[in-house]
């Protein structure tokens, strides 16, 4: 039992150490890594100031060690563009992407889940098909085209919705369906395998045979047990969610972390982008853990069995 | 789940023209992909009352609609294809290479499988092309880097069971050596499961390099990608929507019928990989 955790939690810091390593190698092979935090215009004394704070100075071992102590305390550095702490910059986005995330989570569950049962129950009838052919859909259809398609339907010929920013509660309905829309047909699908594998289960039967209704039968007795591979899904689908609000941001000029990397990148804000990385990575490696750990919660026989 | 065929037919149908006119189409256009034209500026689809010079259009600078897609869509194609090609070669190669080693080797190649599977790739990519800035060798590799894990564990996975098997003792035993093992028997075993992955792999890479190409990080102009034409017409919404909406509907059917072509390969391919899949 504690083994199982102890694992759990060790591989996650492990994975965190890689991701830090990476981004070492990265920002020294790539060039003088003084010149890519603080720009090429920036002044002699500067320069020499910047040296000895990073220890660019010392040899390379050390420096490596002090770069993942700096990183894993928050010490990001500064914006060359604006000239202000990283992490106060990430800071003020992080509110953003986080409500934008939660809504399209929220709305992927409540679409793609029912979805997903109703396919299941209805195995084979044109519903099951057009359910599923909607969740094929609802993944090859790449995230900017969904919202330039709604963009042009719902803000510039319909005018109901507004088109990019924030302010009202509206403004979350196009970005959140948009990000939600490709968890949604995972969700939608996996729940439908996920139930067909146990509906038709021995507890199954039994608990028809001892007259429980059919709905509790399916949300009490199937659901629980189908739960394992939906959360995994979920889980999974945080990186997707990521890559996705990276490219929805974008669309409907979202103030989030997604468009803040963006735009770093294409301005070369490297200050920026090492600190936006290395915070989403532990985010994920994060919610990785703790999907293994509900597992655990869910499902007893994991734990014993690792 | 088994689909129609009818749809699968489709699929494959829609594939086919969409390589043709990669392949050919340019040769029919009567306008250059770059050539401009001021006085047609903005001009809409020939079914839309426009200039029937242009039959889908043109765009802000008067270029053809039509030459501009044929254009985007060869090169949003060959670097999916290019993408795919590179990550199934390394990604098999890690796979055999860690099942073949075992051992602390095994043990190293498999923390970096897990290390990719833990990021989302795009990420791992705007950070290199933030850092290294974005050139086509770069953008290609980093195209190819793009699920090679998939393939590594996969083809691990596939030569560890298959060296276990009689089949794989007894050529051992009749003394071919592991390069004859591994081209002459296991790959052969091993290809469906990399077919299937592959088909799986090209739509996803196709919206790769389509989404960095729609933020401006990807294939940089005077060349183009369906994503950059995409992201072009995006200031244009409410005057020429038809230079957004054509490149993403083209992408749409291509990753679409992709999936249906890979959806269906796997469940009749592979019995076994749907079962561990789903």
């Amino acid at each position: 039992m504690t083994r199982f955790w102890l694992v759990k939690i060790v591989r996650t810091l492990l994975t965190l150490w890689f991701v830090l390593t990476f981004a070492f190698i990265v920002l020294r092979t790539s060039g003088d890594p003084v010149v890519a935090l603080l720009g090429a215009d920036a002044r002699p004394d500067e320069v020499a100031q910047f040296r000895s704070q990073w220890g660019l100075d010392r040899p390379l071992y050390e420096q490596y060690a002090r770069y993942i102590a700096q990183m894993a305390t928050g010490q990001f550095g500064i914006s060359y563009r604006d000239g202000r702490q990283v992490i106060d910059i990430i800071a003020e986005r992080v509110p953003w992407t986080l409500l934008l995330g939660l809504v399209a989570y929220l709305i992927a569950a409540l679409v793609g889940i029912p979805a997903g049962i109703l396919a299941a129950l209805k195995r084979g009838s044109t519903l099951d098909r057009l359910i599923m052919t909607f969740a094929v859909f609802g993944f090859a259809l790449p995230n900017f085209f969904l919202g330039i398609l709604m963009i042009l339907l719902f803000s510039l010929t319909l005018q109901w919705l507004p088109s990019s920013g924030t302010g009202t509660i509206w403004h979350f309905l196009m970005p959140a369906i948009t990000l939600g829309t490709f968890t949604a047909g995972t969700l939608a699908r996996f729940t439908r395998s996920a139930m067909l594998e146990v509906l038709d289960r021995l507890y199954m039967r039994a608990a028809a045979a001892k007259g429980v209704p059919h709905w509790k039968r399916i949300l009490l007795h199937a659901l629980p047990n189908a739960a394992i591979p939906i959360v995994t899904i979920i889980g999974l689908n945080l990186g997707q969610l990521i890559a996705g609000a990276i490219v929805v941001e974008t669309v409907f000029a979202w103030p989030g972390v997604g468009r803040l990397l963006v735009t770093a990148v294409s301005s070369r804000d490297l200050a920026v982008v090492q600190a936006l990385v290395l915070v989403i990575a532990a985010t994920m490696v994060v919610a990785n853990l703790l999907v293994d750990l509900l597992y655990g919660l869910l499902d007893p026989r994991i734990r014993v069995a690792r | 789940m088994r689909r129609p065929p009818l749809i699968l037919s489709a699929a494959l149908v829609v594939l086919a023209a969409v390589v043709v006119v990669a392949i050919i189409g340019n040769v029919f256009t009567p306008h250059g992909v770059t050539q401009q034209n001021l006085l047609a500026r903005l001009k809409p689809p020939a079914f839309l009352g426009g200039d029937p010079n242009y039959p889908l259009g043109t765009d802000r600078i008067g270029r053809d609609m039509v030459a501009r897609l044929i254009s985007g869509l060869r090169m949003s194609l060959s670097v999916a294809l290019a993408g795919t090609l590179i990550g199934a070669v390394v990604g098999a190669l890690v796979g055999f290479i860690a099942a073949h080693l075992r051992g602390w080797a095994e043990e190293v190649l498999m923390m970096l499988v897990d290390f990719q599977a833990s990021l989302p790739f795009i990420l791992i990519a705007l950070t290199l092309l933030a850092f290294f800035g974005n050139s086509m060798t770069l953008f290609v590799i980093l195209m190819g880097l793009f699920g090679w894990e998939t393939y590594a564990r996969l083809a691990r996975g596939v030569v560890l069971s298959a060296t276990s098997q009689p089949y794989s003792k007894a050529i051992v035993a009749l003394g071919a050596g592991p390069w004859r093992l591994y081209t002459r028997h296991i790959l052969p075993n091993v290809a469906s499961a990399l077919i299937v992955q592959i088909t799986l792999t090209f739509p996803q890479i196709i919206l790769l390099e389509t989404s960095l190409s729609f933020l401006g990080l990807g294939i940089q102009p005077p060349m183009t990608s369906l994503g950059q034409i995409l992201g072009d017409g995006r200031d244009y919404l409410s005057t020429a929507w038809w230079i957004s909406v054509l490149p993403g509907a083209l992408i749409f059917i291509i990753t679409l019928s992709m999936s249906i072509v890979g959806d269906w390969l796997r469940d009749r391919l592979d019995p076994m990989l749907k079962s561990r899949t789903s």
